[in-house]
């Protein structure tokens, strides 16, 4: 069969289902749209309608099932299925077509294609041309992107994956996991998810996956339940959050580390604001050297109150400083 | 050419062609190829196809109503069915979030919430959100992203409260905004600042305040998204010193050249354009880096650990 063919069906479908005005049943469809054909046996027709109306409802029409004299029966449920006119302001379609334009065109953004749809059904007019551009991913993004595609189709069926992974001690494995979520970091993606090996939660690096497949077998079924009140947000870390001794860090910040304090502490940890405008933030790290790092990067305007063994290690490493470039 | 992309994600392409199809519109085929992300050759099958597309009796007045001529697509009559836009499905309305949340925006935006009635019933951005993240915590404006990408769009000049962290510290600018450009998750204008007198780059997170103008101005012809943000080209180069334990990658170290050193040192040529900026950076290597040439960025990397010292 012609692609075509099987296209000009699923077109024919849909509009039969949204012309008809009452509840229609498979040998309706069969007697009405264009696209069936006629010397096809009962089975095979079932089969291709089922496969068809899958396809419309991924597409995004709701069916209603009702049953008529002991025969399935269909209704389009128009509600559900025709979106909301959305008013934007000029503003919002500017961003739009400035984030569309960009990320569309963005090998490392996963979703290009549903959100090329999207803007289509949205937008008033075809956006193109709107001059933006995007990189969200800078180590190899075609396969981040391409991996993140793959790894957030089977986080949302809840299906297992599996993996070749190279550690960062340049240990590689095929690692198998049940995917919870995924969050971009810093050009970088990462997956959050139970480790059947290690019988525990991970994060992964995207850009340490040689590959990645979800489990094919009995698709229509979840592998995994997501741990209740899942949230991957949880799961970012400040790079200073990396390590096996946690503490707790106590910082000041000031001026415009204070105005920028929602960005710079990435919602992590407790802000609690000063009557001099400043915040103080308890935030826990792991890795006092990078504290101290992270600290004079994002300065000024950023203090660190304690513990005591993080502020002498800053104080020493500024005093090389100092010495060095004496 | 036979075409392999599955009929069920051709399907979905077509029903959101359809929304297209307004009677009476003629549209650029070139635009909406673009809009797809496909051929022209292509979108054309898919056009034919939809033109003898339709309902009982399949009569001319009962198929889609599009003629292709001379390059444009021309809708000249009602679609036969499927005249509304069919709702966006959960996976088109999370690549909407997502990709706002780039632009700063967080889950409980009036944007998202809005774009989210033209979406299926049970979807929700806080949910997105629970489960994929594409920007690093909280803090951005998506007011700010709006403003300045209307400006680009309209050719208007903009006032800029922007706050550096080199030696400008804050200051307001009038800039010419040109583009914006998303860089490892972090969003960039490029424009022509008007204070400057010269073309600049500018994070979007330390734009304070924007406001238009009311002056137009001139775009370039094709203006450059700032991606990558940083380019070395005409900036000074900063000679610094790593010693062997510190790790020095050209992904931390953007155009620099690093040249291991047969002590197990690394010798990096690093091109800067803020002396504060890779002053920071350097002290932050606490005593791992140092640099060594040009003398003043030496002194610049030297006041700052003193400043911080309190001396």
């Amino acid at each position: 069969m012609r692609m075509s063919d099987a296209l000009e069906r699923l077109v024919n479908l849909a509009m039969y289902f949204a012309s008809s005005t009452g509840t229609v049943t498979r040998h309706d469809v069969r007697a009405h749209v264009a696209g069936y054909p006629k010397e096809q046996d009962e089975g095979a027709f079932l089969r291709m309608f089922e496969r068809d109306k899958d396809d419309l409802l991924a597409a995004g029409l709701v069916l209603n099932f009702e049953d008529v004299d002991g025969e399935p029966g269909y209704r389009l449920d128009r509600r559900r299925t025709y979106g909301a006119a959305v008013d934007l302001t000029a503003e919002e379609a500017a961003t739009l077509r400035a984030v569309g334009t960009a990320l569309v065109a963005d090998p490392g953004y996963p979703w290009a294609e549903e959100l090329r749809l999207a803007l289509a059904k949205l937008m008033p007019e075809p956006v193109t041309g709107a001059a933006a551009g995007s990189a969200v991913a800078d180590e190899d993004p075609n396969a981040q992107g391409a991996r993140v595609a793959v790894l957030s189709t089977a986080a949302d069926a809840r299906k297992t994956v599996t993996f070749t992974y190279t550690t960062s001690a340049d240990v590689t494995a095929e690692r198998t996991v049940d995917p919870y979520g995924l969050f971009l970091r810093d050009g970088r993606w990462y997956l959050v998810g139970h480790d059947h090996e290690r019988g525990a939660e991970r994060t992964f690096t995207v850009s340490r996956m040689l590959d990645a497949r979800a489990n094919a077998a009995k698709p229509r079924s979840a592998d995994f339940e997501r741990p209740p009140g899942f949230d991957v947000g949880g799961y970012e870390r400040l790079p200073f959050q990396y390590g096996t001794a946690p503490c707790e860090a106590v910082l000041r910040l000031t001026g415009e580390a204070a105005r920028r304090a929602p960005a710079l502490t990435g919602g992590a940890g407790v802000l609690e604001r000063a009557a001099d405008g400043s915040f103080i933030w308890r935030i826990q790290a792991s890795g006092l050297q990078r504290l101290a790092r992270w600290l004079v990067e994002n300065g000024p305007g950023v203090e660190l109150l304690g513990p005591a063994e993080a502020v002498a290690l800053l104080r020493a490493g500024l005093q090389e400083v100092e010495r060095t470039h004496g | 050419m036979a075409d392999k992309t599955p009929a069920a994600t051709r399907a979905k392409r077509m029903l959101a062609l359809l929304h297209r199809l307004t009677p009476g519109t003629r549209m650029r085929l070139d635009d909406l190829a673009a809009e797809f992300g496909v051929g022209s050759e292509e979108l054309v099958r898919d056009l034919e196809t939809l033109s003898i597309c339709g309902v009982e009796p399949y009569d001319p007045y009962a198929l889609v109503p599009l003629i292709i001529e001379g390059g444009d697509v021309h809708a000249f009559g009602e679609l036969p069915a499927l005249d509304h836009a069919v709702r966006l499905t959960a996976a088109e309305a999370r690549a909407l979030v997502t990709a706002l949340e780039t632009c700063g925006s967080p889950t409980d935006d009036p944007l998202p919430a809005k774009l989210m009635h033209a979406a299926a019933e049970d979807t929700s951005p806080e949910a997105f959100g629970r489960l994929v993240r594409t920007a690093a915590g909280p803090g951005g404006s998506l007011t700010t992203y709006e403003t300045l990408a209307a400006a680009a769009e309209r050719g208007e000049k903009l006032t800029i409260d922007y706050w550096s962290a080199g030696r400008e510290g804050r200051s307001t600018r009038v800039v010419q905004p040109y583009a914006l450009g998303n860089d490892r998750g972090v969003w960039y204008l490029s424009a022509f600042c008007e204070t400057a007198g010269a073309e600049r780059v500018f994070r979007l997170d330390r734009i304070r305040a924007a406001e238009p103008t009311g002056d137009t101005f001139e775009r370039p012809a094709a203006p450059v998204p700032p991606t990558p943000a940083f380019t070395s080209t005409g900036l000074p180069t900063a000679e610094v010193v790593f010693s062997a334990e510190e790790e020095v990658s050209s992904r931390d170290w953007p155009g620099a050249t690093l040249e291991p050193q047969d002590d197990g040192t690394t010798l990096a040529r690093i091109p800067y354009s803020g002396s504060r900026w890779l002053a920071r950076r350097v002290a932050a290597r606490l005593g791992r880096a140092q640099v060594l040439a040009p003398e003043a960025l030496r002194d610049t990397v030297r006041a700052l650990a003193r400043e911080m010292l309190g001396g």
